[in-house]
């Protein structure tokens, strides 16, 4: 797999830490469209490999928020995974096939499948 | 439920070598680590970090983590991964979820390692997607190895400012600003970060890392009603404890960033004296001495930036959870409010997911400065489970 696939924001080759080891490339979806990314990497890393800085829009004034604190202690990755509200991206791996919306506020039962 | 003689709860430096020296005194020892891998801060950092195991290696920060993680499994230690301790109950009754399940386990002794959270310091813009704690991006920089942009602006100068820029340079990364005087930055962008200003002059960015140090994370302690006091060194509530690291409730040690703002060499020292603490080692005596003195020795780490009021602007967002703007805080102090829990029940501020974590800290500053209360005297809000966003389903898989 080339960087291009996995995103533009990628590190392979690091002065410390040394060549990437790839793990399984995987397709997901991302608010219909289709983005590729590592199995087992937070899904959060996915987006922001590709670019992708929002993850959902606030409840009260609907303004955009993303990747913030990384580990899983501030809301604001929040997002809609595989029809499950409010899931928590930069703790959560990525599995094959996962498909990831934009959430708007606390979710709605619409977008909960 | 479950039962267990020794649980530590973190497996960062403190953590793991308070399990290492309770198994080597013979102790039947769980671990519950809530992130995917044991080290806790050491794992993002590729910085050379102090010799903790005095062996004269000099190893990077991901190196030791690793490092951890063999000497945990070489022992026999109980590591559970992604397992994450929301609640101390009466009894030393733990609240655990993991992916799979949820369970209550009773354990005779609890060693509380649960480590450190970025300060947080609300600016213009902060709230923008691409605006991130220095955590958050070491953390994808050097376990993901995913860059946070290509252009990026740093905000702060905590302590952890060496460690960001480093990694970043590593990375092939450019800082095109740094802002380190929190108070001057203003960021904007639409839908995401797109510019940072510190003196009125806006540089071109796609994300911003703001460092401005590490604060003491002890929720679960709070939670067991254990007894705080206000540490300057760490510019925080931080638990009370004895000599040997105990705090005021009964069976439960508290070690490392979680007690108070530690260096690396501290945090292991803290942990090797809990460790032979709840095994009733005879090694005790020792495992203080060298605590002493480390605590002599490896000087100190500073305590995190404080938020300066007065430049706070009024529409600038405090608690980013429930989104609750300065004005509203400060409309609150003028309404009455003199405690962080009045704030919160006038107007939500601290209510949200992240239990108060980033905004507590700005909220007893803005009431410090306009009530004049001291802050020894604005103890953290009262914490309830659970510590962490865990949805209803997977509690209500318990297996008890």
């Amino acid at each position: 797999m080339t960087d291009k696939d996995t995103g533009a924001f990628r590190v392979s080759s690091h002065p410390m830490l040394g060549e990437r080891r790839d793990a399984d490339v995987t397709r997901v979806i991302v608010d219909g469209r289709e983005y590729h990314g590592f199995v087992g990497e937070p899904i959060a890393m996915t987006l922001l490999a590709h670019g992708i800085r929002s993850a959902r829009s606030t409840a009260e004034t609907g303004t955009a928020r993303g990747y913030f604190c990384g580990v899983g202690r501030c809301p604001d990755c929040a997002m809609t995974v595989d029809g499950e509200l409010n899931v928590m991206t930069c703790i959560t791996p990525l599995k094959p096939g996962m498909i990831v919306r934009t959430q708007q506020g606390l979710g709605t039962w619409e977008e909960a499948e | 439920m479950r039962w267990e003689e020794v649980v530590v709860i973190g497996g960062g430096v403190a953590g793991a070598t308070a399990a290492l020296a309770a198994r080597a005194e013979g102790a039947t020892v769980t671990l519950l680590e809530e992130q995917s891998a044991v080290g806790g801060y050491m794992r993002w950092c590729i910085g050379v970090q102090a010799d903790v195991f005095d062996d004269g290696e000099g190893r990077r920060g991901f190196e030791l983590a690793e490092l951890l993680w063999d000497k945990l499994y070489d022992a026999g230690v109980n590591v559970q991964l992604r397992s994450t301790a929301w609640g101390l109950f009466e009894d030393n009754v733990l609240g655990v979820v993991n992916p799979d399940t949820s369970y209550q386990l009773r354990a005779e002794k609890i060693v509380l390692a649960s480590g450190s959270t970025d300060v947080a310091i609300p600016f213009a813009g902060w709230e923008l997607p691409g605006v991130m704690t220095a955590r958050a991006a070491l953390t994808a920089m050097n376990i993901w190895r995913v860059v946070p942009g290509r252009r990026v602006g740093v905000v702060g100068n905590g302590s952890d400012l060496q460690e960001v820029l480093e990694s970043l340079s590593a990375a092939g990364v450019d800082v095109v600003a740094h802002v380190s005087d929190v108070v001057l930055a203003e960021a904007g962008g639409e839908g995401s970060v797109e510019w940072l200003s510190g003196n009125g002059e806006r540089a071109e960015v796609d994300a911003i890392i703001t460092v401005h140090g590490v604060q003491p994370d002890a929720e679960l302690a709070l939670q067991g009603q254990a007894g705080t006091y206000f540490s300057d060194g760490s510019a925080a509530h931080v638990p009370q404890r004895s000599d040997g690291l105990e705090s005021s409730v009964k069976n439960l040690w508290v070690v490392g960033d979680a007690a108070g703002i530690t260096t690396t060499l501290e945090a292991a020292a803290e942990g090797n004296v809990a460790g032979h603490a709840v095994s009733k080692s005879k090694k005790l005596d020792a495992a203080l001495e060298r605590l002493a003195e480390v605590r002599t020795s490896a000087g100190v780490r500073p305590p995190a930036s404080i938020m300066d009021a007065g430049s706070l602007r009024d529409e600038t967002q405090v608690c980013r959870c429930e989104e609750i703007r300065a004005s509203e805080v400060r409309q609150a102090i003028a309404g009455g409010a003199t405690t962080i829990n009045d704030v919160k029940r006038k107007n939500r501020a601290g209510m949200g997911v992240c239990q108060g974590i980033f905004c507590t800290r700005s909220i007893a500053t803005l009431i410090h400065s306009q009530a004049g209360t001291s802050f020894e005297d604005l103890v953290p809000m009262t914490a309830r489970p659970p510590a962490r966003l865990i949805p209803l389903a997977r509690l209500a898989a318990s297996e008890d």
